[in-house]
């Protein structure tokens, strides 16, 4: 091991007078390239930190109101109804829960319902 | 000799600070059966720079399954890009390919990269190419040095210098995330307490088309990714999802429910000029253009069951594409046009499969469950997808004949919706 290191080291430290296999290809010259330079080459583009700016929405929550609807005390606060799995029938346990905000919205005309459908893992995401 | 084991272990430990930052890890969990050993001498003088060149191409070869890094031996004096190079010892120690370095500091405090590729079984110098960059590019440039020993040794573009978009969800925070190809450099897009998903990046890999729900229903969003400008591409009652741009940029495909059930439309970016595609009395989703833009690929249960079809961009007689199995979806299409990427379920778990378009021949190329949002890497060479491992989103790369397979992680959080973004010029 130690005697292939020192031949090498040999042959890289004499590089300029090194023998030269034959068959060996007239060495290529390097290509100069400027890196992000004004002008510069197509071929370089530099992706620079701080390429991509930053949009935060997060600040914007709102303070919840404690109307009834968001008093966790009353059944108008739960919200989530679930189905079985290929079915769209309301199961009996949560018609308590629909006839409750049927009245509430029908008793508050100003108020809205968004009604979203969420899935779970299965079938694919 | 031991005196070289004490430096390795050394300059190996500067190392992992430098890794540890990155966010996103990536583990290689299966290699090409065929690796060309290579062997990346370290780059002299480099710890002007930060030692990371060497690693970073190191680690970029190693990553793409189609090299295996040789450990390089001590030198005296260290090589660089102008040493002469002994083939023969490089042959004993059965390396096929050898790249030699320096990294100098210029007068005007900025720093010359340079490095040259050899041929060790020829015997024959490849060439190579010098840099000019200051600090900050440090990155770029070890990326696009892989590149360039990728594309020689393989004849096949690398991508080692593109970019990848994913969706990271921490408690209930969603941030549309940017980073380099290995994980390393990520930047927030945008951060949102609704949820983002389906990101497509447009040709140019300046903006992402995507889907917020920031306004409490699914809204199209194009968002340039330099200044952070964003518009709504498509708003309208129902629902509005699944953008993918047109190869010249010029369109995105959408689908919208906005005359009753979900259709493909296509509109403009900057949401003008919209026009009805499909008309079936199913759900068509997922359009994707084929490379050469003359066709659409997209999902559609009009059959009974979710499968790919086929349509032409400006719209017309649709046909089935997939027919194995009940549940095929998420079409994508290579960047050569020749191989469709889906999602298909394979005995209760969804796994990505490939189709042969000309022989129409199927493959599955992962063993995982629950893969999502394929996107093929812009050589066409590399597929990421979304899955989950052990009850936590993870982001998992395989080639497209399945044989190199990576996982990405990140910490204290899920990752989804990944996108592979184009080459950039």
């Amino acid at each position: 091991m130690r005697a292939i290191l020192i031949a090498f080291a040999a042959a890289a430290g004499l590089a300029a007078c090194s023998s030269t296999p034959e068959d060996e290809q007239k060495p290529a010259a390097v290509e100069e390239r400027q890196q992000g330079a004004p002008g510069s080459s197509a071929s370089t583009q530099p992706v620079k930190p701080g390429s991509v700016a930053r949009v935060d929405l997060t600040g914007a929550v709102k303070a919840p109101a404690r109307a009834p609807h968001n008093d966790t005390g009353n059944i108008l606060s739960r919200r989530s109804i679930y189905y079985d799995l290929d079915q769209y029938t309301v199961k009996d346990q949560y018609r308590e829960l629909v006839d409750a905000h049927a009245r509430y919205l029908r008793s508050n005309p100003q108020l809205k319902m968004l009604v979203q459908g969420n899935t779970d893992e299965r079938g694919s995401r | 000799m031991p005196r070289m084991r004490r430096l390795l272990a050394a300059f190996v430990v500067a190392f992992l600070p430098q890794f540890a930052t990155a966010q996103l890890s990536i583990e290689i969990t299966g290699a090409g059966a065929q690796r060309i050993p290579v062997a990346v001498a370290p780059f002299a003088g480099e710890a002007s720079l930060g030692p990371v060149i060497t690693a970073i191409v190191r680690a970029d070869l190693e990553r793409s399954g189609m090299f295996r890094i040789l450990e390089a031996p001590a030198m005296v004096p260290v090589p660089t890009e102008v040493s002469a190079v002994n083939y023969a010892e490089w042959r004993s120690r059965l390396a096929d390919a050898l790249v030699q370095g320096s990294v100098a500091v210029r007068p005007d405090g900025r720093f010359e990269v340079r490095f040259k590729l050899h041929d060790v079984v020829k015997g024959a110098d490849l060439s190579g190419v010098a840099y000019t960059l200051s600090r900050d590019q440090m990155r770029a440039t070890a990326h696009r040095i892989s590149d360039y020993v990728f594309e020689k040794l393989t004849g096949i573009r690398g991508v080692f210098s593109t970019r990848i978009a994913y969706v990271v969800k921490r408690g209930p925070r969603f941030e549309l995330m940017i980073a380099d190809a290995d994980g390393a450099g990520e930047e927030t897009a945008l951060a949102s307490l609704e949820p983002i998903i389906s990101p497509a990046w447009s040709p140019d890999g300046r903006r992402l088309a995507y889907v917020s729900f920031e306004n409490k229903k699914p809204v199209v969003y194009v968002h340039s990714l330099l200044d952070g400008k964003r518009h709504v591409a498509a708003n309208f009652k129902g629902s509005n999802s699944a953008p993918a741009w047109s190869p010249d940029g010029s369109r995105l495909a959408v689908s919208l429910s906005r005359d009753g059930g979900s259709q493909l439309y296509l509109v403009n970016p900057d949401g003008s000029g919209v026009r009805r595609l499909s008309s079936s009395n199913g759900i068509d989703t997922e359009p994707v253009f084929s490379p050469d833009g003359q066709s659409l690929y997209f999902t559609s249960d009009r059959g009974g069951s979710p499968q790919v079809y086929r349509m032409p961009a400006g719209g017309g007689e649709s046909q089935r594409v997939t027919f194995e199995g009940g549940y095929n979806v998420s079409p994508r299409i290579s960047p050569d046009g020749r191989l469709l990427a889906y999602i298909t379920r394979n005995g209760g778990k969804y796994q990505v499969a490939t189709m042969d378009l000309a022989t129409r021949q199927g493959q599955l190329i992962t063993d995982s469950d629950k893969d999502e949002s394929p996107s093929f890497a812009p050589n066409g060479r590399m597929i990421l997808l979304a899955t989950v491992v052990g009850g936590r989103g993870v982001l998992s790369a395989v080639s497209s004949d399945g044989r190199v397979k990576q996982r990405l992680t990140i910490s204290a959080g899920d990752v989804r919706e990944p996108a592979w973004g184009p080459f950039t010029k």
